[in-house]
């Protein structure tokens, strides 16, 4: 009996994981979406029906920080667990092999799972000339993406580069990068964005994918829901010191020291939908609010190009000085001639007295 | 390029613009224009003082007309005041001045500023239930009168809504609140916003006039 | 200036951390109280998700003095450790899943006769009933 024929329950307790296990595992993973406690055992079930599931994850203009964190989900042995309820068919940082067999990996899985593996994308795609910027084993990622989407049951954008562009669409973009959906339209595609992105989130998302049989609700970025709804501002421990009007102006100044709001020092919270304020990095460790620096809003489109990490959010373009002189030599201008005119008139009116 | 990026920047500063070339624009054009001679005799010396006292005699009516417009005087205050006190002292908006001028200072806390800015919004609402309600105000309102009022407004009501999250998508009532700024401030020039200058002109000049012919002593 | 002059902690911390308790204690308190008249009547097991909420030091501690310690004491060893008690009131559970350095990944209190992850579950126990005749097939009745 060929592997993929067990259901997933089967093949973990040959593995001798326990049912128990399964019930550990979806507790963390409903505590973190908001899922009810108490539809932790349906769900523990619905996962162990699944099938394991066939995921192929292409790295395409990316600097491998999706990939560092996305192993570093929960505690090791619940990672375990996520890693052997997929089938992780290709992952070329991962897997052992390499070469043209790691090609033929790729070819097998795809034939054996037509229309329904689910293909992970990390990594921005370039798409001037043709995409020359990106290649692996001589084939460009924007063929790869093509080829590779065709029979893919859904696609998810792992990290900003995959979900916008990221870094390597940032200003001048020399690369033409673009994130997945700027070029696959005719497949379901999920955001799961972040520099890097929050593994909670990715295991979040397969484990829905694979409990539920869908992928979770999404918001207009194609983001989930359950991880995204909120801004950091809405979350954030910090809040009350913005209420209250307590600041940090500038670093390991009096108020960074006493924890106050990184407002001032350009914290872009309120325009930045992710889970940091609540589940953390590094498994709760910390994240960049609790470690005094503003969060950069890695979870948006476009953020590396918001003039700065520094600047604070309501601070905007004014312009320059030399702009503004000039539009009050222009004013001056203005002025003077409507005064001539004005005068003519006066001129005029009082016969030139 | 989103709602926001445009608010905070091309529609920035395109507004500032305006507002610098339309305000000395008009002070300019003013200043500039010929002024009628007084042939008459100075009755005492030192109108420039007469000037000064007018900038202050004006700012409470003469006391029989109390009655009749003390509390458009009054509402007028609480706006004034409102404004100025969220403007400047309000820590994002402080913020966006610090970045102009190079330096920052002390703010009020977000709670306090909230306070003000409600109560300012309801005196703006009463100056204009007031305005519609008098028939000779009504008679003399123009397009200006009402537009200048909205533009005021606008930036309130929507920086209200923005402070206390109740847009449905925060950063487009961001980038709302700020178009409406930007509104006001390309409308300052042309209208009777103008009053924030030209009142110091027109107290000291009546001022320093009476005074020239002996009044004002 | 060295090192060691600089703050390690923050002076005054904000809620994380914080002794003071938040109100939100005695709020979780009155949903157990609910959830336990529904029990007692005959409902399903209830659970209250304590990880996402922002509760304070002095809140898990008011929470801990106030529920106790029952009869029971577990632990689980199963993808990691997780610790199971049973309150001072019967029928009240607290189960804390906790990661391999014994990190708290998420930890709830449930309602019912027996929290969930104390259950044998049916499968495991279908599993058992096919392998356990192995324990005594290889035992050579001649012997006995």
């Amino acid at each position: 009996m060929k592997e993929h024929d067990l259901t997933l329950g089967e093949e973990l307790r040959r593995q001798g994981i326990s049912r128990r296990s399964f019930l550990k595992f979806c507790a963390g993973v409903a505590s973190s979406m908001a899922i009810p406690a108490a539809m932790v055992p349906a769900m523990a079930d619905s996962l162990a029906q699944a099938r394991r599931q066939s995921v192929i994850m292409m790295a395409y203009q990316e600097c491998t920080g999706c990939l560092e964190s996305l192993t570093r989900s929960f505690a090791p042995t619940l990672e375990n667990l996520i890693f052997n309820f997929v089938s992780l068919d290709f992952q070329h940082t991962l897997q052992a092999a390499a070469g043209d067999q790691a090609i033929e990996a790729i070819q097998t899985a795809m034939e054996e799972n037509w229309g329904k593996y689910l293909l992970l994308v990390d990594g921005s795609i370039p798409l001037k000339d043709d995409g020359i910027y990106s290649v692996s084993h001589g084939q460009s990622h924007l063929d790869s993406l093509r080829e590779l989407s065709e029979g893919a049951a859904a696609i998810v954008s792992i990290g900003t580069c995959a979900s916008f562009g990221g870094v390597g669409a940032a200003n001048p973009n020399p690369t033409g990068a673009v994130g997945v959906d700027q070029i696959i339209t005719d497949k379901p595609i999920l955001n799961v964005p972040g520099c890097p992105p929050m593994p909670e989130v990715m295991t979040g998302v397969l484990t829905s994918f694979l409990a539920f049989g869908a992928l979770p609700e999404v918001d207009r970025l194609k983001r989930p829901k359950a991880f995204f709804a909120d801004t950091i501002h809405d979350r954030c421990y910090r809040r009350t010191f913005y209420d209250q009007g307590k600041f940090a102006y500038s670093f390991d100044d009096e108020g960074a020291r006493k924890g106050w709001c990184l407002y001032p020092l350009g914290c872009k919270g309120p325009i930045t939908h992710n889970a940091c304020a609540t589940l953390k990095f590094n498994q709760g460790v910390s994240w960049p609010i609790q470690s005094g620096h503003g969060c950069i809003g890695c979870s948006e489109p476009d953020f590396w190009d918001k003039e700065g990490f520094y600047k604070p959010l309501s601070a905007g373009q004014w312009g320059t000085a030399e702009g503004i002189a000039i539009a009050a030599a222009a004013g001056v201008a203005l002025g003077a001639a409507s005064a001539v005119m004005s005068r003519r008139n006066q001129d005029k009116i009082s016969g030139g007295k | 390029m989103t709602l926001l990026d445009f608010a905070r920047g091309p529609a920035m500063q395109i507004a500032i613009i305006i507002f610098v070339v339309g305000i000395v624009w008009r002070l300019v054009g003013v200043w500039a224009l010929r002024q009628k001679k007084d042939l008459s005799e100075p009755r005492q010396k030192g109108a420039w003082i007469g000037g000064i006292k007018g900038l202050f005699v004006h700012a409470w009516p003469y006391k029989p007309f109390v009655p009749k417009v003390g509390t458009q005087y009054i509402v007028g205050y609480v706006i004034h005041l409102g404004l100025f006190i969220v403007l400047i002292f309000g820590t994002p908006h402080m913020l966006f001045f610090a970045d102009i001028v190079g330096f920052t200072w002390w703010t009020l806390p977000g709670g306090v500023i909230t306070a003000v800015a409600v109560v300012t919004t309801l005196a703006l609402f009463i100056a204009l239930i007031k305005r519609l309600v008098n028939p000779v105000q009504r008679m003399i309102s123009n397009f200006d009168d009402y537009a200048t009022w909205f533009v005021t407004t606008a930036p309130f009501v929507t920086g209200l809504m923005t402070t206390m999250g109740m847009w449905p998508h925060y950063e487009t009532g961001l980038a709302i609140h700020l178009l409406s700024v930007w509104l006001l401030l390309i409308y300052f020039p042309f209208g009777k916003l103008m009053h924030s200058f030209w009142f110091v002109v027109s107290r000291y000049t009546t001022g320093s006039r009476f005074a020239r012919r002996g009044g004002m002593a | 200036m060295s090192l060691k002059d600089i703050a390690v902690k923050l002076d005054s911390g904000p809620v994380p951390g914080s002794s003071e308790t938040t109100g939100l204690a005695v709020a979780l308190l009155r949903e157990v109280a609910d959830h336990l008249n529904t029990v007692s009547q005959g409902g399903d097991r209830q659970v209250v998700e304590l990880t996402n909420l922002p509760l304070s030091d002095g809140d898990l501690q008011l929470l801990e003095e106030k529920l106790g310690r029952g009869e029971v004491e577990a632990r689980i060893n199963a993808a990691g450790p997780t610790e199971v008690f049973e309150t001072a009131y019967p029928g009240v559970w607290w189960v804390k899943y906790l990661g391999e350095d014994d990190r708290v990944i998420t930890q709830q209190l449930e309602i019912g006769t027996v929290p969930m992850i104390l259950e044998a579950h049916r499968e495991d126990i279908q599993a058992s009933a096919r392998q356990f005749p192995s324990t005594f097939d290889e035992l050579d009745p001649k012997q006995q």
